[in-house]
């Protein structure tokens, strides 16, 4: 499973690469791909009464901000430092799940949720780096549209990775 | 309870050590090993990107040209080159008469081999919110070297070569942040400093005195010998000048569609600085004649007698 995370991560790094400059005007209110995969999966993988969690959202944004650090005039350290909130968000949001317990409803709001913030942050980080830290507040809009993009997309994902979502193993189960 | 607690610390030491990493990555960043590996993985990268984005391409221009066949966006595209050249036509026309005289000495200026160019396509834009950039297909091999101008349609400017790599090479745009390039307004001559604002460009240094219109084209400028004179950057689109103010504030439009640029190309037969370097040699070398010469005439007063 974590391999599984990881090949779409890094499957997913060029194609925000490319949306980000290709399929919106405005690279701020470009949704973000990896920040929503993550989102989704942690709440599809997660729970607190798993106590191994889901540990592979960490080492799983490396891959994205190598790319995409690679792919622009933006250092990776920037990428790395502005994809490491959706992991966090994530893992705050994870443990609010019991598995087996928490509909399905439950986790489809806290993943949109958690993808919003986390792409928000995302390029509020990005955009710091940019040195447009005080062109943000009129950026309001962008920021609200790639959180929305990156809720949406989370929503999605998050269908795709419902059969992959922990269960309890027994006979009849 | 103690898997939650588990959990979180473990959470906790993955959250530290990403970001431990991120900044050593960051101070790391400035050593040229860190550049050469960054570089070679966007080797790797381009043409991922480069493939996905002809991929995405049929639904780009649905999503960006709402309402629009294909056939209108290739025809407006079409409209927008011709126009350009036209423009560039007639601006040249105009800096002919203009400047008659000027010309075969900026052309002198510019260098001998400066109409020396390669094509380039554009594979990779830069997806990071607030960056003007672009990679192109042409690098060191080609004769591409950092500072040399880019052009676009219509022969305009549309950046400057900033990394060179074997096989790529990455050019800020003028409408970058960081772009700061010598202009000139051609109707009046008058010269200062055009500068990215992310989204467009800005004349800065201009007087109030100067009269500038709406309409009015910018071309670069020869001072500071880092860009060939005449080249076509932009039109002014809006002035307001304050009394009390030195300088007035100038908005410009770039004349190329940055947005939409993929065909460049870039001279690879002009040296950024090379003009500049020549004239400080001779008057570094007129400067040290100068003394020679002087003491020349002592000498002989010296053994004339």
């Amino acid at each position: 499973m974590t391999l599984l995370l990881l090949l779409l991560l890094l499957l997913v790094a060029p194609v925000q690469a490319a949306i980000a400059t290709a399929l919106v005007r405005d690279p701020l209110a470009a949704p973000v791909l990896p920040v929503a995969l993550i989102a989704a999966w942690a709440v599809t993988r997660g729970g607190t009464g798993d106590h191994e969690g889901c540990p592979e959202i960490w080492p799983a944004i490396l891959l994205p901000a190598v790319v995409l650090g690679a792919a622009s005039e933006e250092r990776m350290g920037w990428f790395l430092l502005a994809l490491l909130p959706a992991p966090a968000l994530a893992a705050v949001g994870a443990a609010r799940i019991r598995p087996r317990v928490t509909g399905f409803g439950r986790r489809l709001g806290i993943a949109t949720g958690v993808a919003a913030l986390g792409a928000m942050s995302y390029a509020v980080v990005l955009a710091v780096a940019a040195g447009l830290a005080t062109d943000l507040p009129a950026s309001s809009p962008s920021l609200l549209a790639t959180g929305l993009g990156s809720a949406g997309l989370a929503a999605v994902a998050m269908l795709a990775f419902w059969p992959l979502r922990r269960r309890e193993r027994s006979l009849f189960a | 309870m103690g898997g939650r607690t588990v959990v979180g610390a473990r959470n906790a030491a993955w959250f530290t050590a990403l970001l431990a990493t991120a900044i050593m990555l960051l101070a790391l960043s400035p050593l040229p090993l860190a550049a050469e590996v960054e570089a070679r993985v966007g080797s790797a990268v381009a043409p991922a990107v480069g493939a996905v984005r002809d991929m995405l391409r049929p639904v780009t221009d649905v999503v960006l040209h709402a309402g629009q066949i294909d056939e209108l966006s290739q025809e407006n595209a079409a409209l927008r080159q011709a126009l350009a050249r036209s423009e560039a036509d007639l601006a040249a026309l105009r800096e002919g008469r203009i400047a008659l005289e000027q010309a075969r000495a900026l052309v002198e200026s510019v260098g001998a081999d400066a109409g020396q160019t390669v094509t380039a396509t554009v594979i990779l834009r830069d997806p990071a919110p607030g960056r003007q950039s672009v990679v192109l297909n042409a690098g060191s091999r080609d004769g591409v070297r950092p500072g040399q101008p880019v052009m676009g349609a219509g022969a305009t400017l549309v950046g400057i070569v900033t990394e060179v790599d074997t096989g790529r090479s990455r050019v800020r745009l003028v409408t970058d942040r960081d772009s700061a390039i010598a202009a000139l307004l051609q109707s009046s001559r008058t010269a200062g400093s055009l500068v990215g604002t992310g989204e467009g460009l800005r004349l800065d240094f201009v007087s109030v005195d100067t009269k500038v219109a709406a309409g009015d084209v910018v071309l670069t400028s020869a001072l500071g010998g880092l860009l060939p004179p005449g080249l076509l950057v932009g039109r002014v689109a809006e002035v307001e000048a304050r009394k009390q103010e030195l300088f007035q504030s100038i908005v410009v439009a770039p004349l190329a569609n940055l947005d939409r640029v993929e065909q460049v190309l870039i001279m690879t037969g002009f040296q950024p600085g090379a003009v500049l370097d020549d004239a400080l040699g001779e008057a570094s070398d007129d400067a040290l004649a100068a003394p020679t010469a002087a003491a020349a005439p002592t000498a002989s007063d010296e053994s004339a007698p």
